[in-house]
């Protein structure tokens, strides 16, 4: 079983884009629209992983 | 990646598969690939198995259920579950150990579909119908939405009103217009217990993502 936490915690130091932001405004927004992306790639991740 | 579908056929029939695959008339948009196919078969074997529905009907007519692809524009896409259902019997009658499922598979394969309109007649037609439509849901069927959509050439969302406020919704033109006209209804016409439980987890990830997408869309987020 995977830890979500832990595998979505990799995922986001693998990515890291929001912190490579020029300006505070998109840094914050990077940072939002990078948690929407993690909770997408969490549910995906959950439907790919439960039918196996 | 093996997957280990725990039936004597099932090497056979999955070799023969993506042979057909490999050499069809029209190229499969990335929404109806071997791993649709994979995914569907998998999500027909759980079902079947919390159901108490026949494994093998199940897993077969999944991995049978899109034998015969048309683009989703293409006249004959309505009609592809039925030219599948009618290929099953030969396709059965080759593979060992399933020429005596012909029939409950075939009819599996034929009631699948949205476009085709069938209702299913067994147990067994109930769970491939639920696990085909659980893969147009949640994650996998958001990424699925927009592949689908740009295979045939339809934009993401229509530009000036993307949730369709002011307009009438059109899913040819515009992919998130699909999530209304279709996707979102799939849930509530789920024919099994266990297939309307993970219909509902998936469309909670469905209705997150697009909740984000509407904070993002109008500079909320």
């Amino acid at each position: 079983m995977l830890n979500r936490s832990n595998a979505n915690h990799s995922l986001a130091s693998r990515i890291g884009a929001a912190e490579t932001e020029k300006t505070n405004t998109g840094r914050e927004l990077a940072r939002s629209r990078q948690r929407a992306m993690l909770a997408y790639l969490e549910a995906l991740r959950a439907e790919l992983g439960a039918d196996r | 990646m093996s997957p280990a579908f725990p039936f004597p056929w099932s090497a056979s029939l999955l070799s023969r598969l993506e042979k057909h695959l490999a050499a069809e008339l029209f190229h499969r948009d990335a929404a109806h690939d071997l791993g649709h196919i994979l995914r569907v078969a998998r999500l027909a074997q759980r079902l079947a198995k919390a159901e108490g529905a026949d494994p093998e009907v199940c897993v077969a007519a999944a991995l049978l259920h899109d034998l015969v692809y048309r683009p989703k524009n293409h006249p004959e896409s309505p009609l592809t579950a039925q030219l599948a259902a009618a290929l099953v019997p030969l396709w059965c009658a080759e593979t060992a150990g399933l020429e005596g499922h012909a029939r409950a598979v075939a009819a599996a394969v034929a009631t699948h579909s949205w476009s085709g309109g069938g209702t299913p007649g067994s147990l067994e037609a109930a769970v491939v119908q639920d696990a085909d439509r659980l893969e147009a849901l949640g994650a996998i069927g958001v990424a699925r939405v927009f592949a689908t959509g740009a295979s045939f050439g339809a934009g993401l969302w229509h530009p000036l009103d993307p949730w369709g406020t002011a307009r009438e919704l059109d899913d040819k033109a515009w992919s998130l217009d699909h999530f209304e006209r279709k996707l979102l209804k799939l849930a509530v016409g789920m024919k099994t217990n266990t297939g309307r439980e993970l219909a509902r987890s998936r469309q909670r990830a469905m209705l997150a993502y697009l909740e984000a997408l509407r904070a993002e869309l109008s500079g909320k987020d």
